[in-house]
C-alpha cells in the first residue's frame, strides 16, 4: 500500500535538521537567500563564511529565536517553523547551543548552570545530580562545581558552556563561533576537545566559524556561505580539491 | 540633572577619547559630547517643563494659584466636578502635544544612546584653575536649595516635644504612608519590570503604545489623573476600590510606572540577549527565565526601581489629596492639613519625620553587603 505522506515529508523524517528553501530579511535586506540545508545524524557540519554572510542567522533560525520569512525548518522530521511563523519555540526543540559570548549565567554556580536545563525539564533530583556530575566529569571540571563562572579561566568557561549544552542530550548541538575570542593555542586545544567529545557521544554538530583552519579541523562537511547564500558544500577533501590554490581566504 | 547624567553615561568613552587625540576638551565637548547628548538633554528639559507645568504640591503648599491648583480647588472646595474636569483638559492637551513633538523629533534619536554593556568610566576633565570657581558655584547652589532649608527645619523642630506631638497627631498617617509606599513600590517594580521587558525586547507589537502610555501618564498633572480615577471608580459597583486605599495604589501605578519601566529598560539593555536565549534553548519557559535568569541579572535595576517607586509613592500629594478615602490620609496630606492650624515646630518635626521615612529603606539596603555591588556581565 502507498504511504499517504508526501515524498518531501518522508524525506524530512530522515534528517535531524532540514532547512527547506529558507529566506530571511532584516529591514528589507536579504540576510538569507533560499537556503536549503540538510543535516544527518552524527554529522559535523561547519558553516564557514565572512562576517555578515548569514551563518549566525542560520543557527538562530534552527534554534527558534527568529522565524524564516519564507520556507520551512524541520527538526527530526517535524516542522518547527514555516513562512514567518514559529511552530515550536526554542525550549521545545531539544537543542543545545554554545553561544559566541558563552552566555554563562554569572549569578549561578557552574553546577547550577549545567543543572538549569534539567530542572526546567522537571527531572528528579537524583537524576539531575547524577547527570550534572557526569557532564562535569566529561569536560574535566569535576572540582569546579561550586565556583561561579567569573572564577574560571576562558578555557574552563568554554567547557562549562559545552557541558551545559551536552547535559540535555540534544538532537543537535549548535555552536556559534565559540572559540573566536581565544588565543590560537587554546583554540586548537579546545577544537580537539570538541572532536573528542563528539566522537565519544556521537552528537550531531552544527558549527559556525569564519576561520578556515578551524572549519577544516572539525567538519565532516563544510558549507561555505557568502552574502546570504550557499556558495559551495562538500567534504573537506572535496573543497580542497575543488578550489585547489584558489580557496578563498575567509578569515576576517 | 539626573537625566543628563544618565545620558552622559550612555556615551561610549572611546568616542570622546578619539576626539581628544585631535582636539582639546572644549572642542570635544562642542563637537562630540554635546551634539551626542543634545536630544537627551532636550528630552529632559521637556520632561522637567511638563512636571513643573503640572506640579501641584509645591504651589499648593506655598499658596500660589497655578492651573493644577485651580483644578484641585474647583473639585475640593466647590465640589464642581465639571469645572475641575474642564480645568484639567488644557493640562492634558499641552502634555499630549509636547509628547507628540517628543515622539516625532527626539525619541528615535535618544534611543540610539544605549548604555554600553561594560560600564567604563568616562575620561575626567581637568578643570585646572577654574576648579575652585566651579566648586564654589555648585556648593552655593546646593547650600541654598538643599542644606539651608533642612538646617532651618532641624532648628525649628529641635526638642523632644515637637516630635512627640508630631507622632501623636500624625503617627497613623506615617504608618499608612509607609505601608502604602511599600505596597506601591513593590507593585510599581513588578509592573515596571514587565513593561520595561516589553519595551526592551519589543516582544509584542504594541510595545511602543505601552511605552508612550506610561510616559504620558507620568507627564500628566496629578490632578488630572486624580480626577480621572474618581470618574472611573466612583460607582456603586467599584466602591471596593474607590472607598479603600486601593484607589491610592492605583494612582501610584498610573502615575509612576514610567519611572520603574525606564529603570528596567536601562538595566535590561545591559544584559546580553544570549543570557535569556541560553535558558530558552535549555528548555526553560518564559516564567522560569524571568524568575531565575533575567530578574536576578537585573537585580540592581529592580532595587533601584523599588527605591524610586517608594520615594515617589511616599511623597505623592497631588493624586492622594484628591482620591484618599476618609480615614486614610497619608503623611504629606496630614502635613498639608496641619499647616492651617499647627505650630511651625510641629510642621518642621513632621517634615523631618518625612525626610527620615524617605531615607529609611535606602539606608537599610545600602547596609546589606554586596546587594548593590556593580558587576559587569560578560
Amino acid at each position: 500500500m502507498d504511504d499517504p505522506r508526501s515524498h518531501d515529508e518522508k524525506d524530512n523524517q530522515m534528517k535531524v535538521v532540514n532547512m527547506d528553501s529558507v529566506s530571511k530579511f532584516y529591514n528589507r535586506e536579504k540576510a538569507l537567500d533560499n537556503i536549503t540545508l540538510e543535516i544527518e545524524e552524527g554529522e559535523r557540519i561547519v558553516i564557514l563564511g565572512p562576517s555578515g554572510c548569514g551563518k549566525t542567522t542560520i543557527l538562530r533560525l534552527i534554534a527558534g529565536f527568529i522565524a524564516p520569512d519564507t520556507g520551512g525548518i524541520f527538526i527530526a522530521g517535524e516542522p518547527v517553523a514555516r513562512d514567518g511563523h514559529i511552530i515550536k519555540p526554542p525550549e521545545r526543540r531539544n537543542l543545545g547551543m554554545v553561544f559566541q559570548d558563552l552566555a554563562l549565567w554569572p549569578h549561578i554556580s557552574v553546577k547550577g548552570n549545567i543543572e538549569f536545563g534539567l530542572r526546567a525539564k522537571g527531572l528528579p533530583k537524583i537524576e539531575r545530580k547524577q547527570r550534572t556530575q557526569e557532564a562535569l566529569n566529561l569536560v574535566g571540571l569535576a572540582g569546579y562545581a561550586d565556583r561561579k563562572p567569573a572564577e574560571l579561566s576562558g578555557g574552563q568557561q568554554q567547557r562549562v558552556a559545552l557541558a551545559r549544552a551536552l547535559v540535555l542530550e540534544p538532537q543537535v548541538l549548535l555552536m556559534d563561533e565559540p572559540l573566536s575570542s581565544l588565543d590560537l593555542e587554546l583554540n586548537i586545544r579546545l577544537r580537539k576537545e570538541i572532536l573528542r567529545l563528539q566522537k565519544k557521544i556521537g552528537f550531531t554538530l552544527l558549527y559556525v566559524t569564519h576561520d578556515r583552519d578551524e572549519a577544516f579541523d572539525i567538519a565532516t562537511r563544510v558549507v561555505m556561505m557568502n552574502k546570504g547564500w550557499i556558495e559551495y558544500e562538500g567534504t573537506v577533501e572535496n573543497i580542497q580539491k575543488h578550489f585547489r590554490d584558489d580557496l578563498p581566504k575567509i578569515r576576517s | 540633572m539626573l537625566l543628563t547624567m544618565i545620558f552622559l553615561r550612555t556615551i561610549n568613552p572611546r568616542l570622546e577619547e578619539a576626539g581628544r587625540l585631535v582636539s582639546g576638551w572644549r572642542g570635544v565637548m562642542k563637537g562630540i559630547t554635546i551634539p551626542l547628548i543634545l536630544p537627551g538633554v532636550l528630552l529632559a528639559a521637556m520632561l522637567v517643563f511638563l512636571l513643573s507645568f503640572g506640579e501641584f504640591s509645591v504651589p499648593n503648599f506655598l499658596r500660589y494659584d497655578v492651573f493644577p491648583v485651580e483644578s484641585f480647588t474647583q473639585f475640593s472646595a466647590f465640589y464642581n466636578f465639571k469645572a475641575a474636569t474642564a480645568a484639567a483638559v488644557p493640562l492634558a492637551a499641552v502634555t499630549l502635544l509636547l509628547l507628540l513633538v517628543e515622539a516625532a523629533f527626539l525619541r528615535e534619536r535618544t534611543y540610539q544612546l544605549r548604555p554600553t554593556p561594560e560600564l567604563e568610566r568616562s575620561p575626567l576633565i581637568k578643570l585646572g584653575a577654574y576648579r575652585k570657581w566651579w566648586f564654589a558655584s555648585v556648593a552655593i547652589t546646593g547650600l541654598v536649595i538643599v542644606i539651608v532649608p533642612i538646617v532651618v527645619l532641624v532648628i525649628q523642630s529641635a526638642g523632644i516635644g515637637a516630635y512627640a506631638e508630631a507622632l501623636n497627631r500624625a503617627g497613623g498617617s506615617l504608618l499608612r504612608s509607609l505601608l502604602y509606599a511599600v505596597i506601591g513600590a513593590t507593585l510599581l517594580t513588578f509592573l515596571g519590570f514587565l513593561t520595561g521587558y516589553l519595551v526592551q525586547t519589543k516582544a509584542l507589537r504594541f510595545w511602543r503604545s505601552v511605552d508612550s502610555l506610561t510616559i504620558f501618564l507620568f507627564a500628566l498633572p496629578s490632578t488630572v489623573i486624580g480626577i480621572g480615577l474618581i470618574s472611573q471608580w466612583n460607582t456603586s459597583w467599584t466602591n471596593f476600590i474607590y472607598g479603600t486605599p486601593l484607589i491610592i495604589i492605583f494612582g501610584y501605578l498610573a502615575k509612576y510606572t514610567a519611572l520603574t519601566s525606564r529603570i528596567s529598560v536601562t538595566q535590561l539593555a545591559q544584559i546580553p540577549p544570549s543570557m535569556e536565549e541560553a535558558a530558552q534553548v535549555a528548555g526553560a519557559g518564559w516564567f522560569r527565565r524571568m524568575v531565575f535568569i533575567v530578574a536576578p541579572l537585573a537585580r540592581r535595576g529592580l532595587i533601584a526601581g523599588w527605591l524610586v517607586g517608594y520615594i515617589f509613592s511616599l511623597r505623592d500629594t497631588g493624586i492622594t489629596m484628591l482620591v484618599y478615602p476618609a480615614g486614610h490620609e497619608t503623611l504629606p496630606v496630614r502635613i498639608f492639613t496641619l499647616m492651617a492650624n499647627g505650630s511651625p515646630q510641629l510642621i518642621a518635626a513632621l517634615c523631618m519625620v518625612m525626610i527620615a521615612a524617605t531615607l529609611l529603606p535606602a539606608g537599610i539596603l545600602w547596609m546589606i553587603p554586596g546587594l548593590m555591588t556593580r558587576k559587569i556581565i560578560r
